[in-house]
């Protein structure tokens, strides 16, 4: 939509210009005559009746030239206010959704490193002599190091979670590139073919990643959500 | 007692299958997606354990594609998802998801549903 109204627009201001050139250039030769071919009274009124004849239309040319370079001068400044809500807003969030990333991946590591701490802790309790001279006792604290070294399974989650928000900044960031694509196509109108196909690719792209990620994974609160989860259920059991 | 996994992301399929054989459930087959899930899909599977996103087919988009088979009608499908909006639990049930757990989950949790869905049976 934006493209095509700045291509009227450019293709008015040219014919407007090209209309502006073609009586200047009309005036031209006239104003600076050769004196080899001005040479009679005649063909100097003759010059002069024609510019008589143009000089009121200058003015109209000139409020339609500037009425046209105004209404460019309005595209710019849209083309400007996209970038900037995509530079500010779309930024910013993916940036929030950056940092979600980075804290969820830190919070995984350091329960990993906990459970492998307790795991550590096991071993060497297997090893003391009171252990080993009960063999019952072993068994028990055997059991529970099974349970540590897999709830460190359990905790590797966080890399399909932290995929899900990587994937959303990377549709942030399709969908920004998008956006300032279809801007420079605004100044850039008779590229804008290639362009359009680059767009499509895009968009198909963005469109299928689309229904790989939930941009709301999180890692925080999971209890609490599976409690809302498990009463939806109940409710849904019970016919409620 | 046969399961069918799918989730695109092979992280999960792994930390699932490993929990399900923790509890005692050997026999797993794996999808990467609905579709592949519907062509691995047949009578010999007893239970569905399925995310919700992922490309080509969803998991609401499977469970809707398995209620239209005469062999998938009654299996048990448990959703595990990172969503975990209300009107996203919601759309998953009236989908025909059984029972539903958020990511991420411990194999408790998952026991507990497993449990729940084998002594009661799907409609």
């Amino acid at each position: 939509m934006a493209n095509e109204r700045a291509s009227e627009l450019l293709y008015d201001t040219a014919s407007t210009l090209r209309l502006l050139d073609a009586e200047l250039g009309e005036l031209a030769p006239r104003r600076a005559p050769e004196p080899a071919t001005t040479g009679s009274t005649a063909a100097a009124a003759a010059a002069i009746g024609a510019t008589d004849r143009v000089l009121p239309l200058l003015p109209a040319l000139f409020v339609r030239a500037m009425g046209e370079v105004h209404a460019m001068l309005a595209s710019i400044r849209t083309g400007r206010e996209h970038i900037r809500v995509a530079a500010t807003e779309r930024l910013a969030h993916t940036n929030e959704k950056l940092d979600e990333v980075s804290s969820a991946t830190a919070t995984a590591a350091i329960d990993i490193m906990d459970a492998l701490d307790r795991a550590i802790a096991k071993v060497d309790e297997l090893e003391t002599e009171e252990v080993l001279a009960e063999p019952a006792r072993g068994t028990a604290i055997r059991m529970d190091l099974r349970d540590e070294l897999f709830a460190v399974m359990g905790h590797m989650q966080f890399q399909d979670i932290t995929s899900q928000q990587i994937m959303h900044v990377q549709s942030l960031l399709a969908d920004m590139e998008n956006r300032l694509s279809e801007i420079a196509n605004l100044f850039d109108h008779q590229s804008g073919d290639g362009k359009a196909d680059i767009n499509a690719a895009l968009n198909a792209r963005t469109e299928r990643d689309a229904h790989s990620f939930d941009p709301n994974a999180t890692l925080a609160d999971a209890e609490t959500r599976q409690a809302l989860a498990d009463s939806l259920v109940e409710r849904g059991s019970s016919g409620g | 007692m046969k399961f069918l996994v799918v989730d695109d992301s092979a992280t999960m399929r792994r930390i699932v299958v490993n929990s399900l054989q923790r509890i005692g459930f050997t026999n797993c087959v794996e999808a990467a997606d609905g579709v592949e899930a519907l062509a691995r899909f047949d009578s010999s599977i007893a239970f569905v354990i399925t995310d919700w996103n992922m490309p080509n087919m969803s998991g609401t988009e499977l469970v809707q594609a398995l209620r239209q088979r005469d062999d998938g009608r009654t299996v048990p499908v448990l959703m595990v998802t990172a969503r975990s909006v209300r009107e996203d639990i919601i759309t998953a049930l009236e989908a025909g998801v059984n029972n539903y757990i958020v990511k991420p989950f411990t194999p408790q949790v998952l026991k507990e549903k497993i449990d729940s869905l084998i002594v009661t049976p799907a409609a």
